[in-house]
């Protein structure tokens, strides 16, 4: 077996030659393509990775301004209700003190009603005591304050005289018995006068008889033919009295 | 007479040089490939047509095949290791297209590689590891296996010559004496399976070419 050293030599020539020639038409292009579709390819996801980190500060910001917004919502409610609170609290004192004020006024102008009614009602007892007093008297004369005979049978006169017919005509029945009641015992004289007066009006002296009650005050009762006349003190004072109650009850 | 098969066909001669069949096959398929790959190639475009995406495949299995070997960036040695496979595996299917005789077929072809990759071995070795280092390598793990290293490092290219030249020839041998003996749709099972054969040889030449690479770098142990 021979060797041709001149197809060899070529031979290795030759492919050293297309070792040189691939390197320029196919290897390097070929590297050159790969790494600049790798650069593309690193450079999108660089991309993409940029876009996620810009997403994932924008979330980030995103939820800080949540929480801020948050946080003062939660300082702006607490303070509205400190705020309400306080107003409340304020308008409840000035309503508070308001009403005092009106409670503390009206129970002024209570008082003063009452003060008022109190004093017209004083007004009306002292008005009404000078009736009384001025009816007593007118009643009893001005001697009835001494309680004695002649200022009772005059008295007893002027009823007789204010009375009706019938009324008169009853208490003057003849032959009826008649008692008198009077404050203080009556002594012989005085008795007497009333037997006469007695006898003046129903025409002969009547059977009387004299006790004493005294509850009266003064005054007296007379009681005769079925009828009674009633000059006691005691009962102008009851009269009094119940005029008085009423005109308490009609005060404002 | 008869004629050694194994002599090479003189086609003609350039002055004192003669040009065999393989010579100018080879001229061929450097033409073909330097066509083929500049009007591919000429404009790369980075979203690829199917020519180059296919080429792009090609390239990238070489380059990944070569890293997972050397452990490192391949593209420093894929021009080497790239134009091996590729001129290897386009020679080897040469032998399919009629009149054509594969380059590899014949001793000069598969001898001249080997002894690219044998000065290449060295040369990519001193770089990456300066002289004294490189040849400091042949002395251990003794110095008494020096005479026994260097032996390794021709008989490893002595076997890479041989056994690419004796799988080629030995095909062409076979498919040549089935042609003359059983006619002409017989040996069509056998051509494609010299298809196989060549694209493993292809494959196996510069995987051990990157294999002794890898050792003179230091980076592979054999």
């Amino acid at each position: 077996m021979t060797i041709d050293w001149w197809t060899l030599g070529l031979q290795a020539a030759n492919f050293l030659v297309l070792v040189w020639v691939l390197t320029r038409v196919l290897y390097r292009p070929v590297r050159q393509v790969i790494a600049e579709r790798q650069a593309r390819v690193n450079a999108a996801l660089d991309a993409a990775r940029a876009r996620e980190a810009a997403a994932e500060e924008a979330r980030r910001r995103h939820e800080r301004a949540l929480a801020e917004f948050e946080e003062r919502k939660r300082a702006l409610a607490a303070q509205a209700e400190a705020e309400l609170e306080a107003l409340r609290a304020q308008r409840i004192a000035k309503a508070e003190a308001e009403a005092e004020a009106i409670r503390e006024a009206a129970r002024r102008a209570a008082q003063e009603t009452r003060a008022r009614a109190i004093d017209a009602a004083r007004a009306d007892i002292a008005a009404l005591a000078a009736t009384l007093a001025g009816r007593v008297l007118q009643s009893f004369g001005a001697a009835c304050g001494a309680d004695d005979a002649p200022a009772q049978i005059a008295a007893f006169e002027r009823a007789l005289a204010q009375m009706e017919p019938a009324e008169r005509a009853a208490l003057a029945s003849p032959g009826a018995d008649a008692a008198l009641v009077t404050a203080r015992a009556l002594d012989e004289d005085a008795r007497a006068a009333w037997r006469e007066a007695l006898g003046r009006l129903v025409g002969a002296p009547p059977r009387l008889t004299f006790r004493v009650d005294p509850a009266l005050l003064g005054g007296f009762v007379l009681t005769m033919g079925g009828a009674e006349l009633r000059l006691a003190w005691a009962d102008f004072l009851s009269e009094a009295r119940a005029r008085l109650a009423r005109s308490m009850d009609d005060a404002p | 007479m008869t004629t050694n098969p194994l002599t090479p066909e003189i086609l003609f001669h350039l002055g004192p040089v003669p040009v065999s069949a393989a010579v100018a096959t080879t001229w061929l398929l450097m033409s073909a490939m330097t066509l083929t790959a500049g009007a591919i190639m000429r404009r790369p475009r980075i979203a690829p047509g199917r020519a180059q995406a296919a080429l792009e495949i090609v390239v990238e299995a070489i380059a990944r095949q070569a890293e997972e070997i050397l452990g490192r960036d391949p593209w420093p040695f894929m021009p080497l290791l790239g134009t091996l496979f590729l001129f290897i595996a386009s020679a080897n299917l040469s032998a399919a297209v009629p009149g054509l005789a594969p380059p590899t077929g014949h001793l000069e072809t598969p001898a001249a590689l080997a002894l690219i990759v044998f000065f290449s071995v060295h040369w990519h070795g001193v770089r990456a590891r300066g002289w004294r280092a490189y040849l400091r390598r042949y002395a251990e793990p003794t110095a008494l296996m020096l005479p026994l290293n260097l032996l390794g490092e021709i008989t490893r290219t002595f076997s890479l010559m041989i056994r690419l030249f004796g799988n080629m020839m030995s095909h062409e041998f076979v498919v040549a004496i089935l042609l003359s003996l059983a006619g002409f749709l017989l040996p069509t099972p056998f051509m494609a399976l010299g298809v196989l054969i060549g694209l493993v040889q292809a494959y196996i030449f510069a995987v051990l070419a990157a294999v002794y690479i890898g050792a003179g770098l230091g980076v592979v142990e054999t």
